[in-house]
């Protein structure tokens, strides 16, 4: 499966292309150079794994801030309704 | 904190070697650093083990030499563009993970020693070629576990819920 077929960013170059193409005149698939490939392939999709990672962890900042104002306001309405709730319940 | 000494990333991967490759019941993580990078990465572990499978197969891991080799190729590809992130950091983690597991598979006893020699590889590499850029994007707690630690909705409404019943019962002590 080529790695860059992958959602989100795909790598620079291809490697699969690169590898089939380089591997036509050299005798092909021998040990040594099908590790390479390996290594190459893993490599490109270890990377696009890492990216997509970090794009999707990336947005997180942003809502975070936003959703800790959010929790901060709904806090503080919802200990001003208890203390009412209370005070009442104190008063009766 | 900024640090990226050798020590400190070295116990971070053993650790997480450990939790990844042990049956046994995990202790408690030592920081929050590998508190996180063992929630996060283990979560994924499967998952990535399953995608480079096809890939893996190539490669004859027998020892923990073989492992270091082909741990070194593998990371002078995955960084050869000279772009670091910390997703990709993370991605180190989890292959070093899966090249402990692969050779646990391949009835390589998983000692003390064993272990030991991945841990060194792995952390070498980190510290040689990613410190620097660790350090200077916050460190494993400002910037790692800023990036990867769990805030998720659920977190805030459960502490939200948590301060609100402290709240109510602190306010029920005095009616």
């Amino acid at each position: 499966m080529c790695p860059c077929a992958l959602p989100g960013r795909p790598p620079a170059a291809c490697v699969c292309t690169a590898t089939s193409s380089g591997g036509s005149g050299d005798g092909g698939d021998s040990p040594a150079r099908a590790r390479v490939s390996g290594a190459q392939l893993t490599a490109a999709r270890l990377k696009a794994i890492g990216d997509e990672l970090q794009a999707r962890m990336a947005p997180r900042a942003a809502p975070s801030r936003r959703a800790s104002a959010g929790t901060g306001l709904a806090t503080s309405l919802a200990l001003l309704a208890a203390l009412a709730w209370l005070s009442r319940r104190g008063r009766a | 904190m900024d640090r990226c000494d050798f020590l400190f990333v070295y116990n971070l991967v053993q650790d997480y070697l450990k939790y990844v490759c042990l049956d046994s019941e995990p202790e408690t993580a030592s920081n929050q650093a590998s508190q996180v990078l063992r929630k996060v990465a283990s979560s994924l572990q499967g998952e990535v083990e399953e995608n480079l499978g096809p890939y893996l197969d190539k490669f004859e891991i027998c020892s923990t030499e073989e492992a270091g080799r082909v741990f070194d190729q593998v990371m002078v590809n995955e960084f050869t563009d000279g772009n670091t992130n910390w997703g990709r950091i993370l991605t180190i983690f989890l292959f070093g993970g899966i090249l402990a597991k692969k050779l646990q598979e391949r009835g390589v006893l998983f000692t003390a020693d064993t272990l030991k020699q991945i841990s060194h590889f792995i952390t070498d590499y980190i510290i040689n070629t990613h410190s620097k850029w660790i350090v200077e994007n916050g460190g494993w707690d400002n910037g790692f576990v800023a990036k990867f630690e769990d805030k998720s909705p659920w977190l805030s409404l459960h502490w939200m819920k948590t301060k609100i019943l402290a709240a109510f019962s602190f306010v029920n002590q005095y009616y």
